[in-house]
């Protein structure tokens, strides 16, 4: 399996704790300098993916360094804790969810590492509160576009592309249909209703296409249904694109992901920016991402697959026009 | 049927049976149990295992077309399993337990568990499982992750028919049962067959061994076994067949034994008859043996008793020194070899138990005095001291018998005199502490001899044994004598033992146990004081003048002792009157003695009072002394000194001799009165005419009755004394005729029975007066007296023998116990004469004879034996008479008799 070149290579457990170590008493330095303008990063969990971000925003950023805490750790403070940072940098769904119910109003906020679905379940649950507070997002996951890309890219010669949307994206179909259209796809698409088997809705879908992408939906894309959907794929020879690294070693042919470290250095980049110009940007999906490949799967499909490198040069070039 | 009728009631054949049936059935069934209670259990857990894994494995395959419920998924599925015969069903639920697909139609329920179970309904075995998601991993982020457990998505039940199960359990038990019946008669018919080949020999062995019990010997077992039966069959045959040999082995054997213990029983029987003669003639042996002994005792010591006699009339003739000394050599060979004879005769009694202690009244004192002065001639002529001390304790009569106790103290005197060169013996007497009622007396001798040395200590009193063989040659003797002293002290109940160092002298102790006696022999009054006041002792020896003062002691009121004639001369003339007396102890010394006679004549000189003059022996000349002298109060003894006599001497005046005195007391006959005396013993005439001649009668004298008449008719006496027993005619029938021609002259009988028939014949015969025996000179001549109208008064009453202590002393008469003596002997050897002869009637008479002598004299051992002897002669008991005359003989020549009649 390859991985994208673009990402930093991990560091070795050691190193990271030294750095952490460091990072840390960076940030005790830097608080006792100029407490005012802290930034506070609130962790969802002590998960590595999470220190990892919060690691790279720290590492990234250019102004007083960011102090992090993790969210269980918050939830000792006194309740006007959070009023000496700004901004607010949340990491995951948790922390968003929490910062956003308790930060007193004019707090800057940047959600990084969120799920756009998640996000926007936030927004409408405190739409109220949110009106007192500035806030962006750096969403986890990719936009359709760049799977459609990815799709495209992997199979230039395919013609339909299958997608089944769920609660989830049942919503986004016109999203799709565009960018299918843009990437010269004809959408084969069904919608799962609350009863339906996923795997007889999928067989006639995935039959009609020529390559068919998975989209981040628990209704249909779960532990038990997302290896029989492989294997269904694998069964008719269609391509399948995943959205996750587990899902690529799993048996999809290829996906496009952002790495905590790329969200984490955007994230250091929005607070840079914020830092600079005391600007929030719209909340975003990441620009960094990379591009995952399972040579072995794209063998047994009789697909000749470009490097990652390749795949992702594509679709940046994709992007760029 | 045979088998229950012969084996199966009792016996070997149903232990066989048992031991071979029994555990074989236990394990067949429990093999058999076992067996098909396993393969039940396999055969089902087979179907479960089955059931379960084909359920396991379809819930494995099913979870995509349990996901997908794609029925044709399932259908193509379940086509596998349902091939199998006993697969009846297949069924596909989903995770609301809803039906997916199912082969076919059966009813039954199921309940969904999220574990496999398997359960029986209706005939079937249902497996469930569920269908477990196998899900993958596909978010990267924590924010995609589902919280979800191992989700069920649905079941797969596979139902299995029990029927084919069933058939097979039911084969399973057929086929075992089969092969078990089939075993079982197998085994039976084998353990019969092998129980009869085991138990049949058996019990025809057990048959024969009961016949041979019965005695069938004959009786043999048929040999048709092999191995172990067959070797014990022929075993058994064997023994019967050694039994019944052996048996009539033994029967001839004990045939043969029988006639051999028929024939010894005959044998003994000769032999027995022969032993009894052979006894017969031991005892004839024996009685011979006795009489030889008696005889030997008698022919050796008749002649030795001439020779002694001979010697002692050779020796009064006047001879040369030489012949003298010849004579004296003769004399003392004759006597070493006649107690030496004695001695072996002793010896040979004590071996043999033949003796036995007498147990008549005595005194001590007396009896151990008579041995040392029968000893104290030799004494005196090696010039040694002989001390004899009494200590005051000594009852004066015990019970015993006195002529043994001589007989040891003769030995052991007479031994430590011949071992003695110089110096003294003392012989003690002393009384101990006794538990009991017996008197226990220590007597010692104790010696200034030569001594004996430890070693030889110890062989001292084994038989034929001196301290050293070179004293036999030395001292002579038998080498008896102590052995002879130790046995009889051992029949006293007493012990002997000595305490010696060599060179410096002996000294033995014997005790021995006395009965205590009734009463005092004689009334004496030694103890009291006497009217003697002062007495002066002199002996230059210690100890004997120790013993001398000791004597005195409480007689006297004032005692001078001293042992230097310096001292003795201080003495008398300080102590002079008439009530003092002097007791002067001769020295034992020869020279001492001379140089104390060149000095008594001047030291006796001026002494008013009495002198004893105390000499070693008799035969010292003291006669030189007293009659120039002239002393009249000089009273010669020997030593030892008797306690009685030395009282007697305290008790006389000083004015007269005792002897003079005593005389003067006696009654006399008017002068010229004729006396007849008849008495058969020449020794009793003679003292009766020595007391009639010093009474001043005329004494006619006849040996027997007839003699008597003769006489009386001759002489016409005054008066006639008249013994009882005499020879011819005795004294009764002599009275009766005396009687015919002298009715009024008195006649006194002089008798020592005590017969009252006797008594009457004397009285009916005419008999004035009876007298006993032993004569009293005083009551004989005082009735004469009174009897011949010479004293008036009445005649005193009859006195019963033995009733008056006094006797007649010898001495006052001329006769001196050496006639007493010499006159027993003269019995003695008449007796043994009559014994030899085997001459009754001399043995009686001169057993009476003898009687009457001890009676006349007071000699009770004496009497006592002669009185045995006459009993023994008229029961004609030679072995009885032989041993009287020989404790006779004893008492007589050794002067044993005089123990009680020695101040007579």
């Amino acid at each position: 399996m390859d991985k994208c070149g673009l990402t930093r290579q991990p560091l070795n457990c050691g190193a990271r704790i030294m750095l952490s170590l460091f990072g840390w008493l960076c940030i005790i330095k830097l608080c006792v300098a100029s407490a005012a303008a802290q930034a506070l990063i609130v962790l969802s969990n002590e998960q590595q993916p999470y220190q990892i971000v919060s690691r790279e925003i720290i590492l990234q950023s250019e102004g007083p360094v960011p102090q992090s805490i993790s969210l269980n750790n918050l939830h000792q403070k006194p309740s006007g804790y959070l009023q000496q940072f700004s901004p607010i940098i949340t990491v995951g769904s948790a922390a968003t969810d929490y910062v956003f119910a308790k930060a007193p109003a004019g707090s800057q906020i940047i959600s990084s590492f969120i799920p756009q679905p998640g996000y926007r379940r936030l927004l409408n649950r405190y739409s109220d509160r949110l009106q007192s507070l500035r806030h962006t997002a750096l969403f986890l996951d990719q936009p359709y576009y760049r799977h459609i890309a990815l799709a495209r890219a992997v199979q230039p010669s395919a013609r339909s592309l299958g997608v089944i949307l769920g609660p989830t994206t049942g919503k986004d179909l016109q999203a799709l249909e565009t960018a299918s259209r843009a990437r010269g796809f004809t959408l084969n698409h069904d919608e799962l209703v609350s009863n339906d088997n996923p795997l007889q809705m999928l067989q006639p879908i995935m039959a009609r296409s020529d390559i068919f992408l998975a989209l981040p939906d628990q209704a249909i894309f779960n532990r038990t249904t997302a290896k029989w959907i492989l294997f269904m794929s694998y069964q008719q020879h269609i391509p399948l694109i995943g959205f996750s690294r587990s899902y690529v070693d799993a048996g999809a042919l290829a996906a496009v992901i952002s790495t905590p470290e790329q969200i984490g250095r955007q994230t250091a980049e929005i607070l840079n920016r914020f830092n600079e110009s005391g600007a929030l940007p719209q909340a975003s999906y990441s620009a960094y991402f990379s591009v995952i490949t399972n040579p072995q799967v794209a063998r047994n499909l009789n697909i000749e697959l470009p490097v990652p490198s390749q795949l992702e040069a594509r679709l940046k070039e994709v992007e760029q026009r | 049927m045979s088998l229950l009728q012969n084996g199966f009631g009792k016996g070997i054949r149903l232990k066989v049976f048992t031991i071979t049936l029994v555990p074989l059935l236990v394990m067949t069934l429990m093999l058999a149990g076992y067996f098909i209670s396993t393969r039940i259990a396999d055969n089902e857990t087979a179907l479960i295992e089955r059931g379960a894994t084909m359920s396991r494995l379809m819930a494995a395959a099913a979870e995509f077309g349990i996901i997908s419920e794609l029925t044709p998924q399932l259908k193509a599925l379940s086509k596998g399993p349902i091939q199998e015969s006993d697969v009846k069903d297949v069924i596909f639920l989903n995770a609301t337990g809803q039906l997916i697909y199912r082969s076919t139609e059966l009813a039954f329920q199921f309940i969904p568990r999220p574990t496999p179970t398997y359960n029986q309904q209706n005939g079937y075995w249902l497996f469930a499982t569920p269908v477990m998601a196998t899900g993958i991993l596909i978010d990267d982020s924590p924010e995609y992750s589902e919280q979800q457990s191992p989700e069920i998505l649905g079941w797969v039940v596979i139902a299995i028919s029990s029927d084919p199960m069933r058939q097979r359990q039911l084969d399973i038990i057929t086929n075992t049962l089969i092969l078990l019946l089939i075993g079982i008669l197998v085994t039976f018919v084998v353990a019969a067959r092998v129980g009869h080949t085991l138990t049949d020999p058996i019990i025809d062995l057990t048959e024969l061994v009961g016949k041979l019990q019965q005695g069938q010997l004959s009786a043999r077992a048929l040999e048709q076994s092999d191995a172990e039966i067959g070797s014990l069959e022929r075993g058994i045959n064997l023994l019967a067949e050694r039994v019944q040999a052996s048996n009539q082995l033994l029967e001839s054997q004990v045939d043969k034994a029988t006639q051999r213990l028929r024939k010894t029983m005959q044998y003994l029987e000769t032999q027995n008859h022969a032993l009894h003669k052979a006894r017969e003639r031991a005892d004839q042996a024996n009685m011979a043996k006795d009489e030889f002994l008696a005889r030997m005792s008698h022919e050796l010591r008749t002649p030795l008793t001439s020779v002694l006699g001979f010697t002692g009339l050779l020796k009064q003739t006047s001879l040369s020194f030489e012949q003298q000394e010849h004579c004296r050599i003769i004399s003392q060979t004759s006597t070493m070899l006649l107690a030496i004879i004695d001695d072996i005769l002793d010896f040979a009694k004590l071996q043999s138990n033949a003796i036995h202690l007498e147990s008549i009244p005595f005194s001590p004192e007396e009896c151990i005095h008579s041995a040392i002065e029968m000893q104290a001639q030799s004494a005196a002529t090696k010039g040694l001291e002989l001390i004899y001390q009494v200590s005051d304790d000594i009852p004066p009569v015990v019970l015993g018998d006195p002529m043994r106790l001589r007989q040891v103290a003769t030995n052991l005197i007479g031994n430590a005199i011949k071992f003695t060169e110089h110096g003294h013996v003392i012989v003690s007497l002393q009384r101990l502490e006794s538990d009991d009622d017996t008197i226990r007396i220590e007597f010692t001798v104790l010696d200034s001899g030569i001594g004996i040395d430890p070693t030889q200590q110890a062989h001292l009193f084994s038989a034929f044994s001196q301290a050293d063989s070179s004293i036999t040659r030395r001292f002579g003797g038998s080498g008896l004598g102590l052995v002879i002293v130790r046995k009889l002290l051992e029949l006293m109940e007493g012990e002997i033992r000595l305490n010696s160092m060599a060179g410096q002298g002996t000294e033995f102790i014997c005790t021995l146990n006395c009965l205590p006696g009734a009463a005092a022999l004689k009334g004496t009054s030694a103890g009291s004081l006497t009217h003697t006041k002062e007495l002066i002792i002199f002996d230059r020896h210690r100890s004997s003048l120790q013993a001398l003062t000791l004597l005195a002691d409480k007689s006297v009121a004032r005692i001078y002792p001293c042992r230097t004639l310096q001292q003795l001369s201080n003495y008398l003339e300080q102590v002079s009157g008439v009530n003092s007396a002097l007791m002067f102890g001769l020295s034992a010394d020869p020279a001492i003695a001379r140089e104390q006679k060149q000095h008594i004549p001047a030291l006796f000189r001026g002494f008013k009072g009495n002198i004893m003059l105390l000499v070693p022996s008799l035969n010292n000349d003291v006669t030189e002394i007293t009659r120039v002298q002239n002393h009249h109060n000089i009273t010669v003894l020997t030593k030892p000194l008797r306690k009685i006599n030395l009282h007697k001497w305290l008790s006389h005046s000083a004015t007269k001799s005792g002897r003079s005195q005593l005389i003067s007391k006696l009654p006399t006959l008017t002068p010229g009165t004729k006396v007849l005396i008849a008495e058969d013993n020449d020794f009793n005439r003679l003292l009766l005419t020595r007391i009639m001649g010093t009474a001043g009668a005329v004494v006619s004298e006849a040996i027997n009755g007839m003699q008597a008449i003769q006489l009386a008719e001759q002489h016409q006496p005054d008066i006639i004394l008249m013994d009882v027993h005499m020879p011819r005619i005795d004294g009764i029938e002599a009275t009766l005729q005396i009687r015919q021609f002298l009715p009024n002259v008195p006649i006194i009988a002089l008798t020592a029975n005590v017969v009252s028939s006797e008594e009457q014949a004397l009285t009916d015969a005419g008999v004035n007066r009876i007298e006993y025996k032993p004569i009293n000179d005083t009551r004989l001549l005082n009735t004469m007296r009174l009897l011949l109208k010479q004293e008036q008064g009445s005649l005193p009453p009859a006195a019963r023998p033995h009733d008056e202590a006094s006797a007649t002393d010898l001495s006052h008469y001329k006769l001196s116990p050496k006639d007493l003596h010499a006159e027993l002997l003269r019995q003695l050897t008449a007796l043994q004469q009559g014994f030899s002869a085997q001459d009754i009637h001399k043995l009686r008479n001169h057993a009476h004879q003898l009687t009457g002598l001890a009676g006349l004299f007071e000699l009770p051992a004496l009497e006592l034996t002669s009185s045995d002897l006459s009993q023994a002669v008229k029961e004609a008991n030679i072995r009885k008479t032989w041993h009287c005359l020989w404790r006779l003989q004893r008492l007589i020549e050794h002067h044993q008799y005089q123990d009680d009649a020695g101040d007579s």
